[in-house]
């Protein structure tokens, strides 16, 4: 017997194991940030390498679902729940390439599944790049909406506020909208309370530049991509919770305004 | 002068959420470059006399195309550099405005920011899907010029 066979039978043999697999790299593709269509297209791909003769991948942004056939008759399915979507482009990256090279080289399962979990740890995205990220952003763009000095040195300030919410939040776990809200409110505040001493001019132009980092402009824009490219269900979804969290914004936004906003200038 | 200070905005803002986004490396310096390149389109073409919408349609066009080409030669998805590139583009401003206005209960400011947002988000999108459907004619033809 060739080896080759030795290896097709080995493959058939673990068939649960490939859909498996498949379903971790699109899973995770889905987590940092990757397209429907990509995560449907990449567990079709490496079903279809490994094997199987027909492979039905349903996916939308808070599940993947497969059902995979063999050519020896057996039918493999698996689903995973997805909780909560990110953005990590190093991550969607590596995955992407080794999607690319489990298709083209095919390696075994054991092979591919070290592979996986080598780039799970080397593209831990690290909350400094985000801080500096989110520091830069909100400065220029405050810039960029027409603050003045003062409400540029401020910005950098009220993003580190944010960042901090953010990042308590995310450790607490808890409530989206009430994650969300509980930021813009605390931005807002200190918003305020800079302007109030007079250390910036304008509560506006900062918390303009501020709030590009809070809202979901990129996940409306991706939604309504979705909805026109035809995986309407993945777009309906993303655009109502986009549309929950700029509530959120707006009822942190409105609650600290009222409360500060008149009592402090 | 007010646009200079938005090209080096776009720039900066483009690298702050390219390492939000978790970029790497010169992808960095790229999104940001592109960052800058389309606000430059938007406001090269709103200076040519075209309105809002249509202006950021053709910078939203302009920033997918050139994540596309990109992601071609470094061998990436094309997702990486796309909202990186695109983010000045988004209506950040009419929507707070919209929020604003709304708890000063003023409806006709409240509803105008707010629809100016859902436009400009409906340009941007026709903009990314333009050249979505435009690539996919291409690979399909090309594929076909293969197999003949």
């Amino acid at each position: 017997m060739s080896l080759t066979s030795v290896r097709e039978k080995d493959r058939m043999a673990d068939a649960a194991g490939v859909v498996r697999l498949a379903l971790d790299v699109g899973e995770q593709i889905l987590l940092s940030g990757g397209e429907v269509g990509r995560v449907e297209d990449t567990v079709l791909r490496i079903c279809t390498s490994y094997g199987a003769v027909r492979t039905d991948v349903f996916a939308i942004t808070s599940l993947v679902f497969v059902t995979a056939v063999w050519e020896n008759g057996e039918i493999v399915t698996q689903s995973r729940r997805i909780k909560e979507v990110g953005k990590c482009m190093r991550r969607l990256e590596e995955l992407n390439s080794l999607s690319r090279r489990i298709c083209t080289e095919r390696p075994t399962l054991a092979e591919a599944e070290k592979a996986f979990s080598e780039i799970m740890k080397r593209s831990e995205s690290s909350w400094v790049k985000v801080l500096i990220g989110s520091l830069l952003a909100a400065t220029a763009y405050t810039a960029f909406f027409g603050g003045d000095l003062k409400d540029c040195l401020v910005a950098p300030f009220v993003a580190a506020v944010i960042f901090g919410s953010q990042f308590l939040t995310k450790k607490i776990g808890g409530n989206k909208f009430f994650s969300q809200a509980l930021c813009s409110f605390l931005a807002t505040a200190a918003a305020s309370f800079a302007v109030a001493m007079h250390l910036g001019s304008s509560v506006d132009h900062i918390m303009i530049g501020c709030i590009m980092i809070l809202i979901p402009g990129i996940s409306v824009t991706h939604a309504v991509e979705n909805l026109i490219i035809g995986d309407t269900i993945a777009g309906l979804i993303s655009l109502s919770e986009a549309l929950v969290i700029a509530l959120a914004l707006a009822g942190g936004f409105a609650l600290s305004q009222s409360l500060f906003g008149g009592l402090l200038i | 002068m007010k646009e200079l200070i938005q090209l080096i905005a776009s720039f900066v803002g483009a690298i702050g959420f390219s390492l939000i986004f978790g970029l790497h490396g010169k992808q960095i310096l790229l999104a940001g470059i592109g960052g800058a390149c389309t606000w430059g389109v938007c406001l090269l073409t709103d200076f040519l006399g075209c309105s809002l919408p249509l202006a950021i349609f053709f910078a939203a066009v302009f920033g997918s195309f050139y994540s596309e080409c990109l992601a071609k030669i470094l061998r990436v998805p094309k997702t990486v550099f796309l909202f990186s590139v695109l983010i000045s583009l988004i209506p950040g401003s009419n929507l707070y405005l919209a929020m604003r206005y709304a708890i000063e209960v003023n409806r006709e400011l409240a509803m105008a920011n707010a629809i100016e947002t859902l436009t400009v988000a409906l340009a941007i999108s026709l903009g990314i899907i333009v050249m979505l459907v435009t690539s996919q004619i291409q690979a399909r033809i090309k594929s076909r010029g293969n197999r003949n």
